[in-house]
């Protein structure tokens, strides 16, 4: 088992003159599981990128599998040498069954013009089988969870006899319980030989899954080490190149008076949450993906109905009719998808950080003040340490975590009382999630409220002072800071399942 | 490096003069009469209409929809003012009456469009029908012909000075007014908003229903002064005019470098795409080359500006300033 399937000699890559990748040596061996850990823009998904094909790598470096020079000019080649990628998007056919997807990238094997329904199905069924998966190879994949839509990829990579699988974060968007079942399916697929480069940037996942470690930054790898001799403190040390000694910077707060009290709010999808909270005050919501989480955000932010349940703002009636009516009040919502509801990825960061307060900064009769715009976008630029070469920049060339300080400045220029985050961090790097903490953090300290929905337990545990716990739309509990623990939050999330 | 990325910006930036210039240079070699002025301002004064419209088809290009009715309305506008006056409604209330009729019709394509969740595509596909079907009607498809010199003095055949063609003036007008309007008041911002991402936009709280049927009725308005141009060039209310209205100005856009997904767009950009129609059709019209032949170039025009777009984008990465 300990022989060599995949060896990367001196791999680098250059885009328009700007190196993002050199030096990378890199063995991977038979029936391992191979984690790559990195800060966002230290070359992982750019290597992943390489060894499925998509990029070439500059002159000078050698891809070797199973002791052969391979060249990999298009993602089929890789696919030919038996190199499967299960990217952060997944790119099945959503209306498509779970057997056509899965046959889509073998239309060689069956040849003719006519399909083949009965050998697609037994295909599916086949791989499927192996991997103790019960999924209807009939069901449109439209129908199926993310998680069971990973699964679906994976059935399509080892139903291509997949030597390596590579996967690009695919714990990032299922919950705690689907992520355990994929850990488990990694373990069986490492037993019957298949290498898998793991890509993941929560520490503990690494730690548990993976046989060896292997940490990029800045386009460098930095070394390879075995899984069980990392340590957070190390690990977290080779990725951002210093000791960090507080990942989730948390200020002492003396909290205010009551600002918003929730008692029994239901909507279609929740009943009975309530809960109140206090100016400088930061709770956090746990529960499973499915628990109605972001749910409740949304009916605070006025985007969903209520069906009963009232909520105090500062001792008024608070019953928000849509966003603009919330905003007004002084509430402010990160959402969870910055592409999808945060940003509008074909503006600027200039003319982004304005989208909310175009209304106050403009004349009465909608003339827009550029300069002003622009001494506002500046401004957040330095106070949030926005990394970008030109506020005229668009915001679709910035990576994740400076993605989400700009969606933060857009917010946090309307003054909120109330600030809703719905998984602030994910997709993020460590670097990136510590400032984010601790301008949470500050936030706290000039008296907002925040709400926080997120799936990563040791972030919600440490930056929050209580937790309401959800499950399957229910509140199943309030937990004080000091209850809180890994346990007691699952305890909750799951205890209507 | 850094030089090779900024030729490629300065290429997208500047990408509609540079086919003008390159445009106007090979007529004037072919025909060195193309350059004399009075032919240029033939030529704007032919194109007037179209630019206006395509002005308002940028604004909901940007938001990520269009209008298809364009042409429709700019007919009904021109019948319905014909009607008026030959019933000897004073000029000053039949303006008023078509002005108020237009915004209406463009109201209508967006409100149910917008309230009634159904794509815009279908809806402008449907009233292009049902207007141009109205105006059809009530004319009983004739020619209803204009006899006040006053308006189809102002609107079409006078001129400023004696040289400029009163409808070059109006384009002019448009221009600047249009220009304000999306590059310097939040409604023009917001419509980038919203076609760059309608969930972001909900999110901010930005009223997108709002501003998506004000677009539709700022078209329907733009439209109705189309519709006076056309008038009065023929010096009739003219039912079946304007068949193209709706293409011509989404194709100006476009030209323009207007994105049709949403998004992205500049006023600069779609009174270039305008003049390169312009420039095509009269320079080919001195040429000999017969309307088909028009239609034929355009449309090959059209793909390669379009591809011309693409290439250069993905060779650079582009930032979204714009005048």
């Amino acid at each position: 088992m300990e022989d060599t399937i995949l060896s990367l000699q001196n791999i680098g890559k250059t885009f328009q003159g700007v190196n993002v990748l050199r030096g990378i040596n890199l063995e991977l061996k038979r029936g391992e599981v191979h984690a790559l850990l990195g800060e966002n823009g230290a070359g992982k998904s750019t290597l992943i990128k390489i060894l499925s094909g998509y990029h070439q790598p500059d002159k000078g470096g050698t891809i070797m599998m199973e002791g052969a020079p391979v060249s990999f000019r298009k993602p089929h080649d890789a696919m030919d040498a038996h190199i499967h990628t299960i990217y952060q998007e997944l790119t099945l056919c959503p209306d498509m069954t779970v057997a056509e997807n899965i046959v889509l990238d073998k239309q060689d094997r069956y040849p003719g013009i006519m399909t083949n329904e009965k050998g697609y199905h037994a295909l599916a069924k086949e791989a499927m089988e192996k991997l103790e998966q019960d999924i209807d190879p009939d069901v449109p994949v439209r129908m199926l969870s993310i998680a069971q839509q990973q699964v679906v990829e994976i059935a399509k990579a080892i139903s291509s006899k997949a030597k390596v699988i590579l996967m690009d974060e695919p714990t990032s968007s299922i919950s705690q319980k689907d992520a355990e079942a994929l850990m488990r399916i990694i373990k069986n697929l490492r037993e019957s030989g298949v290498t898998i480069v793991y890509i993941s940037h929560r520490l503990h996942e690494i730690k548990k899954i993976a046989d060896r470690v292997t940490v990029l930054r800045d386009g460098s790898l930095v070394g390879t080490i075995n899984a069980d001799e990392a340590s957070n403190q190390k690990l977290i040390s080779m990725m951002v190149g210093r000791e960090m000694t507080n990942i989730y910077p948390k200020a002492d707060v003396e909290l205010g008076e009551v600002v918003i009290k929730v008692e029994n709010l239901s909507s279609d999808s929740f009943r009975d949450v309530s809960f109140e909270l206090k100016k400088g005050e930061i709770l956090g919501i746990g529960g499973l993906v499915g628990a109605k989480r972001t749910e409740i955000l949304e009916t605070l932010f006025g985007l969903r109905k209520r069906t009963s349940g009232e909520v105090t703002l500062s001792g008024k009636n608070y019953d928000p009719k849509s966003p603009a009516d919330a905003i007004k009040q002084g509430m402010a919502f990160v959402t969870e998808d910055r592409k999808k509801s945060g940003l509008v990825l074909c503006m600027s960061v200039l003319e982004n950080i304005n989208t909310i307060n175009a209304n106050k900064i403009c004349s009465k009769r909608g003339v827009i003040n550029w300069p002003k715009f622009r001494t506002l976008a500046e401004k957040y630029r330095n106070a949030l340490n926005i990394k970008l070469t030109n506020i005229d920049q668009l915001v679709s060339t910035l990576s994740g975590g400076n993605q989400q300080k700009v969606v933060l400045s857009k917010w946090l220029e309307m003054k909120p009382q109330i600030v809703l985050f719905d998984e602030p961090t994910r997709g993020i790097d460590i670097g990136a999630k510590t400032e984010i903490y601790s301008i949470m953090s500050g936030l706290a300290k000039e008296g907002v409220a925040i709400i926080m929905v997120s799936s990563e337990l040791p972030e919600l545990i440490s930056v929050t002072d209580k937790i309401v716990v959800m499950c399957e739309g229910k509140m199943t509990g309030v937990l004080s800071r000091n209850e809180a623990t890994q346990e007691s939050v699952m305890a909750l999330a799951a205890a209507q399942l | 490096m850094q030089a090779r990325k900024n030729v490629g910006q300065i290429l997208i930036k500047y990408r509609t003069i540079l086919i003008l210039v390159v445009l106007t240079a090979v007529f004037t070699i072919l025909k060195p009469i193309f350059v004399d002025p009075t032919n240029l301002l033939n030529m704007m004064k032919r194109m007037s209409y179209v630019a206006i419209a395509a002005y308002a088809m940028t604004f909901l290009l940007t938001l990520g929809v269009f209008d298809l009715s364009s042409g429709s309305m700019a007919a009904m506008v021109g019948v319905t003012l014909a009607f008026m006056l030959s019933k000897g409604i004073p000029l000053g209330i039949a303006l008023a009456g078509a002005v108020v009729l237009s915004i209406l019709l463009g109201f209508l394509n967006g409100f149910i469009s917008v309230k009634g969740k159904i794509n815009a595509f279908l809806v402008t596909l449907a009233t292009m029908n049902i207007y141009r079907g109205i105006a059809l009607t009530v004319t009983s498809g004739r020619t209803v012909s204009i006899k006040i010199k006053g308006f189809t003095d102002f609107f079409g055949n006078g001129t400023v000075f004696n040289t400029i063609p009163t409808p070059v003036i109006i384009m002019a007008v448009f221009f600047i007014a249009c220009w304000f309007l999306y590059r310097r008041t939040k409604f023009g911002f917001y419509c980038k908003c919203i076609g760059g991402n309608l969930e972001a936009a909900k999110v901010a709280g930005i009223k997108s229903d709002k501003i998506i049927i004000s677009a539709f009725a700022l078209n329907g308005l733009l439209c109705c002064f189309a519709g006076f141009i056309l008038a009065s060039l023929m010096n009739a209310g003219v039912p079946d005019i304007g068949s193209d209205l709706s293409m011509d100005a989404i194709s100006a856009a476009v030209l323009g470098g207007t994105a049709i997904a949403g998004g992205i767009g500049t006023m600069w950009g779609t009174v270039g795409g305008t003049f390169i129609m312009g420039i095509l059709n009269a320079g080919l019209s001195l040429l000999g080359a017969q309307s088909p032949t028009q239609i034929l170039v355009k449309g090959i025009v059209i793909i390669l500006a379009v591809l011309m777009d693409n290439a250069l984008k993905n060779r650079t990465m582009v930032t979204s300033k714009s005048n």
